[in-house]
């Protein structure tokens, strides 16, 4: 479970409703999309994306549907 | 599980691992020893809220590897990074304390916060009394806390895994506008309603909105509830920070809180939990002395952790197969 710096950006930029069931998911992505929004740059994108991967990581587990919904945005939802 | 004073001494004496929220009188009289504690004076069990100062809740915590803390506000952002990498931890912050205020308005930027799983609660006192102090205790040092935060390590073993989440029975009020705020605080003078600058208090004033419902934010799809604690002198407070960037709404009002917990906690499958609280506000407001919401029994607090400071939640954590 890895996201790419394209898939990251595609869920930073994302305006609808996350569906994510991990709140600390929730959480870690309103902290890195406020980061991001203010500094919008190629390496703060790449920090956010390992951020969210090193949590992905960790929580193989229990984040699988998340990062599922995830990677489905990238595919199926406009920005 | 509530119990006696001396039930809880005995407990302690045979060096069990404990946490024990209770009234500051008597945690102040538990002798040390492998302990983490909390004052309050409400609970909630199978019987319904209770409001106690002759028993205490004991939680006994069947971990072998397990280390305690104390943190004042300069080493509390160290929690996560002292954490167990595979394990929880349980925080007891008093109220209105200076750690309490450092860790509202920072925790969700410690670092390895949302890698380690944080839960807790704010200590308080008995509303109606006038001579009490919000306290955590750290048993293990024997340390009476006002100023700083008590905290519980534990490790998991192998093939173990926490899960944190929260009940939370409000919802946004489809006809609120969003509410935004320029800074992050405990208090408002300003707000941004739908974009346009507004006096916070003069337009709940005008609105009539009822101030017993907290404001929802939107944590990318999840709702995370900061509560209103007064209208003063054109002020707004909270018992918890607002934080810039963050959409607010009003929460729909709910007619029976009982119903609208047991409506929540019914849906959850397994209700096996290793520790749980809920809010004062939602015991007070709710009416929930003497009723029963359906499970995640255990300490009444003054804000709610599940990593970041929460307010009118339920939250309870998990250990679950991995």
């Amino acid at each position: 479970m890895k996201l790419s710096d394209a898939q990251m950006k595609k869920l930073l930029e994302y305006n609808g409703q996350p569906q994510l069931k991990q709140l600390a998911l929730n959480m870690a992505l309103t902290r890195l999309k406020k980061i991001y929004k203010g500094t919008p740059t190629p390496v703060v994108l790449s920090r956010c994306t390992s951020e969210l991967n090193v949590i992905f990581e960790k929580f193989a587990t229990v984040m699988k549907t998340d990062y599922d919904w995830i990677v489905s945005l990238q595919e199926d939802e406009p920005c | 599980m509530l119990k006696t004073f001396e039930q809880t001494a005995a407990l302690i004496a045979e060096k069990k691992l404990l946490h024990v929220s209770g009234a500051e009188a008597l945690l102040r009289r538990l002798p040390a020893g492998n302990w983490i504690g909390g004052s309050t004076e409400y609970f909630l069990d199978e019987s319904g809220g209770q409001v106690r100062n002759d028993a205490v809740d004991v939680l006994e915590l069947n971990f072998s590897e397990y280390k305690f803390a104390s943190y004042d506000a300069r080493s509390l952002p160290n929690i996560a990074k002292d954490a167990y990498d595979n394990g929880f931890s349980v925080i007891i912050l008093p109220f209105d304390s200076e750690v309490h205020r450092q860790y509202a308005q920072n925790a969700a930027d410690y670092e390895d916060i949302f890698l380690k799983n944080i839960v807790g609660w704010i200590s308080g006192t008995n509303l109606e009394a006038t001579n009490q102090a919000p306290v955590a205790v750290n048993g293990a040092l024997g340390e009476i806390l006002t100023d700083k935060a008590a905290v519980l390590h534990i490790s998991l073993p192998e093939g173990k895994i926490a899960q944190l989440n929260i009940v939370n029975i409000f919802s946004t009020d489809a006809k609120s506008p969003v509410i935004t705020f320029a800074e992050d605080g405990f208090k408002a003078k300003m707000c941004f309603v739908d974009g346009k600058e507004t006096d916070f208090a003069d337009y709940i004033a005008h609105n009539d909105l009822d101030i017993k419902l907290p404001l929802v934010g939107d944590y990318s799809g999840a709702g995370i509830n900061i509560s209103v604690k007064s209208v003063e002198g054109g002020t707004v407070n909270f018992y918890a920070p607002v934080f810039k960037g963050i959409e607010y709404r009003f929460a729909e009002k709910i007619p029976d809180y009982v119903e609208a917990f047991h409506g929540k906690i019914d849906e959850i499958r397994n209700r096996d939990s290793e520790f749980a609280c809920n809010c004062i506000l939602n015991f007070l407001y709710g009416g929930l002395e003497g009723k029963n919401i359906g499970g995640f029994y255990g300490p009444i607090t003054f804000g709610e952790v599940a990593w970041q400071l929460l307010n009118q939640t339920l939250v309870y954590l998990q250990i679950l197969d991995n």
